[in-house]
This record gives structure tokens, sequence and C-alpha cells, in this order.
């Protein structure tokens, strides 16, 4: 975690004329105000936070901090609410040393991140093995290559794996697997065993990233993953500042065993950065599971969902909230829903399953409700909850009424089980 | 006859197998096809040819368009390392992102195959938003038309002929990708013989894949020389 100095120097960094406008934007200093100095943990206390919606409202070159070269790869991460995706820059870093305690890499990795590059430059400097990479459009074709380049571990986006599990097994790959990364979003238990029983012989770790932090990871494990709860608990990254606040207030929330709140993250990649990060509101909700870690120091957390449930990841795109809103209104429906996410066995693997509350109109059949909401359902701009029924991502959309008791509001109204 | 690149690969009853550390690629541009196998590949990636036109097009940023499980990635990555650009990855099957990073995200270069450019370019301009700088267009070995769509020869393009994803065997230097020429020059990929109108490659001492004097079906005659002074091929 950084120390109140690297962080003075972070704002000094940030806020000083002829790098990115962003920060002084956002702090309001005038061209001829000098670069803000912190002096205090109250004064770095003081600065505004931001979300994603003020990274929407400017291009990448307007906002990153030159120069241009050094930025290694681009990566796009949805909008929120419709808006255009926002587009991120990285340089190359390595947060990710702590995985050689778990596995020394020597033979060959598949990965799903979507940071290929810095993973093969990581395990270049880690002296390991060459790195496949995941197209999970097209699984089979990256395994057959996976299995004769020898792979034995795995960095993948939590809802890939599915994807490539049956096929491992089917060749037998399953068992040589070593070690298994994931990320991308929160594991169900039911999920989990299923790891567990597909990669026998796996260590298996969570990380936290996000594709608009180029410090990524975020966070790494406190430990493997285990049948014991919580599944996944994490401690900050080396390069990251993490601090907790009131979702509703935005007040401080005190680092307390038990205290939740919704996380701020400051990140800065050091020289190379192209867009640091100070006290960027995610988005996550988390929660302190020990506030002195014994075995790592500092404190330890799980990350308990969106502050925000607007969308859920799922193979193949997004489920919004607005595009179910659309959806409804189309059909002439009122737009008040819950969805839940449900991972279903089916056959040797796992599959969606959506189920949608909804208010019907009186005389209408609910499996045709559910037939006509997934042929226009957009998981991704081109691509329709239907589709992935027809391609094998899902189980056929479910519709049942929404009760008295979920017409409370719009807060909680997409869940994952 | 000798023996043609696809031959010497697919009637083995097991793939060849390296004696060095390597990369693996597929052997097919279709990631269905049941006779896929993985080809092992030098360790260090590379796009020679690429890096050439990005420098000399002035690229800013490349979006990759081809499909992930070509392994083409690490190649197109080490050349923007080289000139100090970004890398963009962008599904073939992702337009809407693809195209609105244009706009919004400094990358003004495509690697992509011709159809897929052809589609590219009409959602781009039936959306309003700006078309790409510059095309790195790729054409497969197999496939009996090379040439440039419409909607994308409005821009700057420059043109490779694939025999296995990623692995190029004809190239474009910028005199010939300037002039939008269908004229190429051997890529360094192997050592080229040409006999009549049938073309051998050989491999390089340090490639994994031992080819020597393998056929490769295509039909070359060689054309006038190029401003850059070496040769060039055109397709019979």
């Amino acid at each position: 975690m950084m120390t109140l100095s690297q962080l003075q120097t972070l704002v000094h960094k940030c806020t000083t004329l002829g790098t990115s406008p962003f920060y002084r934007t956002l702090y309001g200093l005038t061209e001829t105000d000098p670069p803000l100095t912190i002096n205090s943990w109250d004064s770095w206390r003081a600065l505004p936070t931001f979300e994603k919606e003020h990274l929407t409202k400017v291009t990448l070159p307007e906002r990153v901090f030159r120069p241009w070269k050094n930025i290694d790869t681009i990566l796009a991460s949805s909008g929120t609410s419709g808006k255009p995706p926002v587009y991120s820059s990285w340089a190359l870093t390595n947060g990710y040393n702590y995985r050689l305690q778990y596995h020394n890499f020597k033979r060959a990795a598949l990965s799903s991140m979507p940071t290929p590059f810095q993973q093969q430059w990581i395990l270049e400097q880690q002296g390991g093995g060459p790195l496949i990479v995941l197209d999970p459009r097209r699984p089979q074709a990256s395994i057959r290559l996976a299995q004769a380049a020898g792979v034995d571990s795995m960095f993948l986006i939590l809802h890939h794996l599915p994807l490539i599990a049956e096929e491992m097994i089917r060749l037998g790959l399953n068992t040589e697997i070593r070690f298994i990364e994931i990320a991308g979003e929160i594991s169900s238990q039911t999920l989990f065993k299923y790891m567990r029983k597909s990669f026998p012989n796996a260590t298996i770790t969570a990380i936290y990233g996000s594709s608009d932090v180029e410090t990524s990871p975020i966070a790494i494990p406190c430990r493997p993953m285990s049948e014991e709860p919580p599944l996944a608990v994490y401690h900050a990254g080396e390069h990251t500042y993490l601090e907790l606040v009131d979702p509703v207030t935005g007040h401080e929330v005190a680092i307390t065993d038990g205290a939740e709140g919704d996380l701020l993250i400051s990140a800065d990649a050091g020289a190379q950065a192209t867009f640091p990060l100070i006290r960027y509101r995610i988005g996550d909700m988390v929660r302190i599971l020990e506030s002195n870690c014994p075995q790592h120091g500092g404190w330890s957390f799980e990350v308990i969902g969106r502050t925000n449930m607007d969308f859920l990841k799922v193979p193949g795109g997004i489920l919004r909230a607005d595009e179910v809103e659309r959806v409804l209104r189309e059909l002439q429906l009122p737009d008040r829903f819950e969805l839940h996410r449900y991972e279903r066995s089916h056959g040797t693997g796992f599959k969606t399953e959506i189920v949608l509350h909804v208010q019907p109109l009186s005389g209408t059949s609910l499996d045709t409700l559910a037939h006509d909401i997934a042929r226009i359902l957009r998981v991704s701009a081109n691509y329709t909850y239907e589709r992935g029924v027809n391609e094998g991502l899902y189980l056929p959309l479910v519709c049942v009424p929404l009760t008295n008791a979920h017409k409370a509001g719009k807060t909680i109204r997409m869940v994952q089980h | 006859m000798a023996a043609d690149i696809f031959s010497y690969i697919f009637d083995t009853t097991t793939p060849p197998s390296p004696k060095v550390p390597t990369r693996f690629i597929p052997s097919s541009f279709d990631a269905h096809d049941p006779a896929l196998q993985a080809l092992p590949r030098p360790l260090t990636p590379s796009w020679g040819s690429g890096e050439l036109l990005l420098r000399h097009f002035d690229s800013q940023g490349l979006m990759m368009r081809t499909p992930i499980f070509w392994q083409w990635g690490m190649s197109l990555h080490a050349a923007c390392r080289a000139l100090g650009i970004p890398i963009f990855v962008n599904e073939p099957e992702n337009v809407p992102v693809g195209a609105m990073a244009l706009k919004r995200s400094g990358v003004d270069t495509v690697v992509t195959e011709n159809k897929d450019a052809a589609a590219f370019a009409s959602y781009c301009m039936e959306k309003s938003l700006p078309l790409p700088k510059a095309w790195v267009l790729v054409h497969r070995a197999q496939n009996p038309d090379w040439r440039v769509a419409a909607g994308v020869a409005t821009s700057r393009v420059a043109q490779e002929v694939h025999i296995f994803p990623g692995v190029p065997i004809l190239v474009q230097c910028p005199f010939l990708a300037e002039s939008q020429a269908t004229r190429f020059h051997f890529s360094k990929e192997f050592l080229w013989e040409m006999r009549g109108d049938e073309v051998y490659a050989t491999a390089r001492k340090d490639d994994p894949l031992p080819l020597k004097n393998v056929r490769i079906p295509l039909m070359l005659q060689q054309a006038e020389h190029c401003a850059c002074g070496a040769q060039t091929v055109t397709r019979i």
C-alpha cells in the first residue's frame, strides 16, 4: 500500500502544469495555479473523488499523461448508462510477483486476461514459458494450441472458465493444470466447486483488477481460494492505496473488522504511468475482513458487489439495467424489474441462467414474454440473449411475476447468485 | 514435384516436433477446421514488415481486428513497442467498440482481413465515425480474391499475404503500399526460390519448423523492380 509521502508526490505530479489537464480541471485549478500540495491525511481526504462518468467525458488523448510512447496497451470497458466505452491506457507494470509463491511458470500459460502482452512480458521477466491467448469466441482452437505448448497454468476472466473446462476435461488436460488465477467478477460457491472438481491439481487464486486501472491487480490474494468462505480474500497491490467511504454520504469509513464501504482507488505506475488515479470511485462495495492481517499486515477484504447494481457481466457481454428497461418499455410493460443470474449445472459443464421478475400484462403467457424479451435483449451491441441461447452460452430466459416484496425501488435489481 | 507446404504439415501423422522453445500458432485460419494443428514458430515474436509500414504511416496506435486465436497479437505488439505506439485488441465481432476507438482512443491504424475491413469501414461511414488513417490488410494465400474493397481504398492501404495466420509470405514495402499495387516482395520469414512460376520456401536457421524446399501452392511471376530496389512478384 502506498504511503502518505508517495501520495504527496502523486498529487504534485498529477497537478503539475504541462501534464494531463484532467486533475487540474477536476480540482478547479486555474492556468496560473501552482501544483497542489497535500501535507496531511486530512488534506488528502479533502481531495474530491471521481467516477467513471468523468472518464467518459474526455477522450483518451485528452487525459493521458505524456509521453504517448509510454502507453503499451489500450483497453476498452463498457461505459455506464448507455455512455460510450471508456478507453484506458496501460504502461507495462508488474504487480504479479505474488504468483511465484504458488507456481514456477516454466511451462506455457493460457490467458484470457485483457492484457496478454503484459502477461507475456511478466512471464519473460520470470523466466517463464510462452503464453497462449484464449479466444473466448473460439476457445477450442486456443486450447488445442495450449495442449501442444504443454500448458500447466491459466489466467482467466471467471466467466470464461466454464467455456473451456469441458474441452480440457475431454482432452485430459485438466489434470495438468497446477495454477489458476481468476479475475473479472465474484465467484459463486457453486462455480468454485465446479472449478475445484474440474481442475483437481490446481491452486486457485483470485485477483481484483479493472481495465480502468493500469496498475492492476488493484488487489492480490491473501490466500488461495478454498471452500471456506469467503472465497476470495484480497490485500492492496503494491502500486495502490485503498480507502473506504460511505456510498451515500461519501464520508470516510474507518478501517475496522467487518466495516463495509464504497472502494476508492489511488494508483501510480511510477515514471511510466500513463494515467495515475487519485481517489477513483470504482463502484464496488467491499467488506473489511481483518483490519490487521496477521500474515501480511494491512487490511484484508472481500468484494461484496456493485455499489449501484446497474449491470452484470455474463459470457459474451454485459446485461445492463437500462437495456432491460428499454426492452420492457418496447414491449409496453412497466419498466420495474428484478434480474437474477444463476450458474446452473448443464451436462458436464455450466450455463448462465437469467430469471427476470417482471410485471406482465394480464393474460400474457410468461413463456411467450420470456421468448419476446430474449429476442431483443442485447448483451452487447450485436448480440442478443436469444443468440447466446442458440450458441449454447445461456439457458433460456425465465420470466416470473414481480411480487410486491420486490417493488421497493431500483437500488437492488441486478442480483448475482 | 516436391510436396507443398500443406501436405508437408498435414500429411504427417504427428505435428513437427520442435527442438527449441517455441511459440505455437494455428495451422488454419478457421478455428473450427478439424485439421487445425499447432505450428511451432520462433519464440521471439516479430512483425518486421508491419513495423516498416507503421513507421511510414506515422501511426499513433494499432488496432488488431484479426481473430485472437491466431496468436498474432504478440508479433503486432512487438512491432508497436519498437515504434513506441500502443496496441488495442478489438474482437472482430465487436465493431462498435472498435469504431468508437478511432474517435476516442487515439489509435488510427487497423490491421485486419479484407472482408472485415469493408464491413468495418461501412459501419464507420454509417455512424459518421472517422475511418482509419491507414489499413494493413491480410489476405489468405488460399483466397482467390486479393482485391481491396472500395470503401477501404479511400485510406492508405498496405497488403500482406499469409500462408498461415500471422505468417506473411508476401509483403509490401512503403513504396508498394503507396502505389496501391497488388505487387509484393517475398517476406523475410523464409528463404525463397522461384522455379518458373513455382515458389519454394526453406526455413531460416532458427526456425523451429524444419521446412526445406517445400512448394508454396501459389502461381507467381516476377514483376518490375520496386522503387525500393527489390524485386516484386504478382499472382498469375
